[in-house]
C-alpha cells in the first residue's frame, strides 16, 4: 500500500517548489504532474509537462521507475549542432504493460515514456523531486554512460 | 590563488573552495567532509548558465567563476 501520507507531504513541496497551480495529481495517488518544468540547455524547449507514476507501494519499498514527458524533445547532438533523438525517450511505453492506462492509451494522448528508474524509495533521494531533479540531469547529458560514471565512483569509496 | 563556489546537497548550500583543477574524487571528498558522512552518487558542476556536467571519478576539472557543485545520487536508465 503507498504511504499517503508521504506522498500528500511530497507534492506540498513540489507545490512550494514550481507553484500550486503547475501541480495535479489524482484521487486515487497513481500519478503526479507538473506541468512546464525546467529543461535544460542544449534541447529544443525550454520546459516540458512530465507525469510521474507513482507505484503502488510508494513509501513502502516501491521506488519511482516511470515518467512521461511531452513528445516533441530533441536534444543538440555535440558533433553536429543538430537536434536529435533522445536515448533512453520511448515512443511506446518499453516494457510489458505500464502500471496504469495501457501503452496504446499514453502514446494517443501524446506522452513518451523516459526510461529513469529510482534504484530507492528511500528518503530524500527517492523523492518525486528529486526524481523531478534526475530528469533534468538527465536530459542535460543524455549522451553519457551513466552506469560508467556512477561506476567510477565504487572504486573510491 | 583560492577560488569559491557553492555546494549544494539534500537542500543545503555550503561555501566550496578550491584553488587548483580537482577531480571527481576530491570533490566528492569535499562534500563528504562537508555533510559529515559517506554520500552515495556522482559530484556534477553546474555553470551559471544553467549547464550540468558530471564528473568521474578521475576526470579532473577546472571550474570557472561561479559555478556551483552537487551529487547526483544513482539511477538507472536500463
Amino acid at each position: 500500500m503507498r504511504d499517503y501520507h508521504r506522498l500528500y507531504e511530497e507534492i506540498q513541496v513540489l507545490e512550494k517548489k514550481f507553484g500550486a497551480q503547475r501541480v495535479f495529481w489524482d484521487e486515487q495517488g497513481n500519478w503526479v504532474m507538473v506541468r512546464d518544468l525546467p529543461l535544460p540547455p542544449g534541447l529544443n524547449k525550454q520546459s516540458t509537462n512530465v507525469i510521474v507514476i507513482i507505484p503502488e507501494h510508494y513509501g513502502n519499498g516501491a521506488p519511482l521507475r516511470d515518467a512521461f514527458i511531452d513528445p516533441d524533445l530533441r536534444v543538440r547532438a555535440p558533433k553536429t549542432g543538430k537536434f536529435v533523438e533522445i536515448p533512453h525517450y520511448f515512443q511506446e511505453f518499453p516494457y510489458e504493460q505500464p502500471p496504469i492506462e495501457t501503452k496504446e492509451d499514453w502514446a494517443c494522448k501524446k506522452w513518451r515514456y523516459i526510461c529513469l528508474h529510482q534504484p530507492t524509495d528511500r528518503w530524500p533521494q527517492g523523492s518525486i523531486l528529486n526524481y523531478l531533479s534526475n530528469v533534468y540531469k538527465f536530459l542535460a547529458e543524455p549522451f553519457r554512460d551513466w552506469q560508467a560514471t556512477f561506476s567510477s565512483y565504487k572504486e573510491h569509496p | 590563488m583560492m577560488s569559491r563556489a557553492q555546494g549544494v546537497y539534500d537542500g543545503y548550500v555550503f561555501d566550496f573552495p578550491w584553488e587548483r583543477p580537482l577531480t571527481g574524487k576530491e570533490v566528492k571528498d569535499q562534500f563528504r567532509r562537508q555533510v559529515g558522512h559517506e554520500i552515495e552518487g556522482t559530484p556534477y558542476i553546474q555553470s551559471q548558465n544553467g549547464e550540468i556536467r558530471h564528473v568521474d571519478a578521475d576526470e579532473v576539472i577546472n571550474p570557472e567563476p561561479g559555478a556551483s557543485f552537487g551529487v547526483t545520487a544513482p539511477y538507472d536508465t536500463a
